[in-house]
């Protein structure tokens, strides 16, 4: 697959991610704990699909892909621990 | 390009990855406070949230997403040796980031007239502190995009340092937003 073709399946599997959280957050005025979580894990796979095939660091090896893929789960993680437990 | 201990190549200059990992730290720290608050004052935040526009947001998403599709289809080009491709990527990605500040521009705008401020209440002292921020970041970030979709324009412009940097920078200020969106407008 060339890099051309790859580039614009991420771009629509992107906004494809998009539409199914916002029909998610769309759904009910107040989300259930289940889809704070869909969104959520949502917007994870979408920042990792971003740092691994935008950024273009999927096979840049060491501490900058972890960090960046660190980032977003660990912040979404933060997040859906407070809005489930505080 | 940077060497790492695997000889794959971390794309720009690593001045800018840690520009970045500074401006991302900054943005979770301000991330967790919004969170923390909205839980201390639900009913306050799920009122404010009322009053966005989720239709908006998403284009909003879609436009930002679309910009850094096109950056990095420009990235790609470049290093394919097709400049004209490159630099007209490169102008497809500020199209979609200018949609995106007409979009903005219009919410607050609507919000705006119905008499809702920085000081209505704490979402939206919120909302405004971390949108315009955000805003900010997509601004400068056009800037440095129009740089370099001027320069690949140029025939023998071979500055791929400067141009992974500048692209790092744009995917950044995306990948903030993908944060930022569905907490301001989805999780309610």
């Amino acid at each position: 697959m060339s890099k051309n073709v790859l580039l614009t399946g991420i771009w629509l599997v992107l906004i494809g991610l998009t539409l199914i959280a916002v029909m998610a957050g769309e759904s009910s005025p107040h989300i259930s704990s289940t889809l704070l979580i869909v969104i959520l894990v949502l917007g994870a796979i979408k920042a990792q699909l971003l740092v691994d095939h935008f950024m273009g660091l999927r096979h840049v090896s060491g501490p900058w892909r972890l960090a960046l893929s660190l980032y977003s789960i660990v912040l979404f993680t933060i997040i859906s621990l407070i809005y489930l437990f505080i | 390009m940077i060497k790492t201990a695997s000889k794959i190549p971390l794309p720009g200059d690593l001045a800018m990855w840690v520009l970045i990992l500074a401006e991302l730290s900054v943005f979770a720290l301000l991330f967790i406070t919004y969170a923390v608050s909205r839980q201390l004052n639900p009913e306050l935040f799920f009122n404010g949230q009322q009053l966005l526009h989720p239709i908006a947001g998403s284009l909003i998403t879609i436009a930002l997403l679309s910009a850094s599709f096109f950056v990095a289809q420009s990235v790609n080009f470049y290093h394919q040796v097709k400049p004209r491709l490159a630099a007209a990527s490169m102008w497809l990605a500020i199209l979609c980031g200018l949609v995106y500040l007409v979009i903005k521009n219009w919410e607050y705008q609507q919000l705006i007239e119905q008499g809702i401020g920085l000081s209505t209440d704490s979402f939206f002292t919120y909302y405004y502190l971390l949108t315009i921020f955000h805003m900010f970041h997509v601004i400068l970030g056009l800037g440095l995009l129009t740089y370099v979709a001027i320069n690949l324009m140029k025939e023998n412009w071979r500055e791929g340092n400067i141009l992974e940097s500048i692209s790092s920078y744009w995917h950044m200020v995306d990948l903030v937003w993908l944060i930022l969106f569905p907490l301001l407008y989805l999780v309610h």
